[in-house]
């Protein structure tokens, strides 16, 4: 379909596109385009068409309406008021530069330039030069072409002011740059910690409901512990006695499933004779349920202080007595 | 600190770290490409060195947001780029020619978008200031557009590649060749016409 406000095609690029000399990424511009456009296919055509009937012929000069006579067999869809007879004119103006006394081509813009920048692939550039090397009129072109390459590359750069750097730096601090630099993602250490640290509660309150729900079952125990201790037929000598008795059965146990591992490992025999001296201690018993019961304290005092004594001033009033 | 043994990118992070003489070894690097790129661009010397030093300003704050697998080089140029850009687009510079859509794909919508003013960006003053920027290749590129201008400039002067170029402008691969084929066309005609 032709879109009349869109600009078609140039006959430069078509001529390109004929020769397969346009760089990929422009071909594939300009196809998209003659997918569309019915008008450029056509001229598209007649250019192939032409460059194949001036590869064809040997040693026979064009005539001057040679153009004509080539397009002449070229259907052109739609045709628009004038558009054929100024694209005859401008095979016309092209084909005395384009075609020599010879029947190859000259070489195309595109082509010339990228032989200068050293764009071309190994055959096409063996061609160019071939091209190049009986052809004076190509020769011109290229030496043109050399002009303005050369007189890009001695492009000089121009220095700013000397205080240039000065300027920059001053309105510049390469401190707060530094601090506004994002983190690098944390490691595996960093991450777990940051994420145990997550389950601590944040205030001092929470902190303290936290520690002393930790410590309940350390009061469960140590109350039914002293209810055992208190019962009037239970003594605490008893108990101390009792204790070690068992406890000197668990090391017994353990004792003959450590006895492979002790031969292996020093840190083991030492805590197995360690555990064994402290079941013969009822002193060390006896400390120990001083301890538990000092923990169960703590327990209460965080309970009461925290959860009970906050629920009884907002909630039901209770007779203290 | 001995910086000539390191790369830009390694410079870069010592620069991200804090130190001021990276900073200033980056703008020894680049001073002068950058300048020069727009002091060709809006051709006054002052303007140019206030939007180059605008550029260094973004983009050592922006340093953070760089990556390290693009070219330094063609991340300055880009922010100088758009600056310089932008800045014409805004003062419309009067006389100069501008693309209606930077992102047209094809020679087509080129055309069909720009907006069809006289191609050198000064006014006579200027011109004639610009001293500096004198000799033929000067004055010939001094009349291509400024897209063509800015694309032949990275291509040859500071020796991009096309890619980059393309990159550095946001534009496709495609309409930066057109623009760097046809700025040389126009450079060629207008040399040949010096010449004549
Ligand atoms: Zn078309
Ligand atoms: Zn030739």
């Amino acid at each position: 379909m032709t879109t009349p406000s869109k600009p078609h095609l140039e006959s430069e690029l078509l001529q390109a596109l004929a020769e397969g000399t346009l760089p990929s990424g422009d071909e594939r511009t300009a196809r998209a385009h003659l997918d569309q456009c019915a008008r450029c296919r056509s001229e598209l055509e007649g250019w192939s068409l032409l460059f194949r009937e001036l590869g064809s012929l040997e040693d026979l000069g064009p005539s001057k309406d040679f153009a004509e006579r080539v397009m002449a067999g070229v259907e052109i869809a739609e045709p628009e008021p004038g558009r054929l007879s100024s694209l005859l004119d401008r095979l016309k103006g092209h084909l005395p530069t384009r075609v020599r006394g010879r029947t190859d081509r000259h070489l195309s813009p595109l082509g010339l330039q990228g032989y200068l920048e050293g764009l071309l692939d190994r055959s096409t550039r063996r061609g160019v030069e071939a091209h190049l090397a009986s052809c004076m009129e190509c020769q011109g072109e290229l030496a043109q072409w050399k002009t303005v390459f050369g007189g890009l590359e001695t492009l000089p750069h121009h220095a700013p002011s000397t205080a240039f750097a000065d300027q920059v730096m001053a309105k510049v601090s390469p401190h707060a740059i530094a601090q506004a630099m994002p983190k690098p993602a944390p490691g595996l250490a960093t991450r777990l910690v940051r994420g145990a640290r997550r389950l601590v509660p944040e205030s001092r309150k929470g902190r303290l409901v936290a520690g002393g729900v930790a410590l309940a079952p350390a009061m469960g125990l140590t109350m039914a512990v002293a209810g055992i201790v208190l019962h009037p037929l239970v003594s605490l000598q008893g108990l101390a006695t009792l204790a070690s008795g068992w406890a000197g059965e668990a090391v017994g146990l353990a004792w003959s499933w450590g006895l492979g591992l002790m031969t292996d490992s020093w840190i083991i025999y030492q805590a197995m004779v360690l555990v064994d001296q402290i079941s013969r201690a009822p002193e060390v018993l006896a400390l120990g349920f001083v301890g538990l019961w000092a923990a169960t304290l703590f327990s209460g005092w965080i309970l009461y202080r925290y959860i009970i004594a906050p629920s009884l001033s907002t909630g039901h009033h209770v007779q203290a007595s | 600190m001995e910086y000539s043994a390191l790369e830009d990118r390694e410079v870069v992070e010592l620069a991200c770290s804090g130190r001021e003489s990276a900073f200033r070894e980056l703008l020894s690097r680049y001073e002068k490409p950058v300048f020069s790129l727009v002091f060709r661009m809006v051709r006054n010397r002052q303007l140019a060195e206030d939007l180059a030093q605008e550029a260094f300003i973004k983009a050592f704050n922006a340093l953070g947001s760089y990556k390290p697998e693009y070219r330094f080089s063609s991340w300055l140029f880009k922010i100088a780029n758009n600056l310089t850009i932008d800045h014409i687009r805004k003062k419309k510079l009067d006389t100069v020619s501008i693309d209606g859509s930077p992102h047209a794909r094809e020679g087509d919508e080129i055309d069909r978008t720009r907006l069809d003013l006289p191609a050198t960006g000064e006014t006579p003053e200027e011109y004639t200031e610009n001293r500096e920027l004198g000799g033929q290749i000067e004055e010939a590129i001094a009349r291509l557009r400024p897209e063509y201008r800015t694309a032949i400039l990275l291509r040859h002067v500071e020796g991009h590649s096309y890619d980059e170029v393309a990159d550095i402008m946001d534009l496709p691969l495609g309409t930066v060749k057109t623009y760097i084929h046809r700025g040389r066309s126009e450079l060629k005609g207008l040399l040949a016409g010096v010449a004549a």
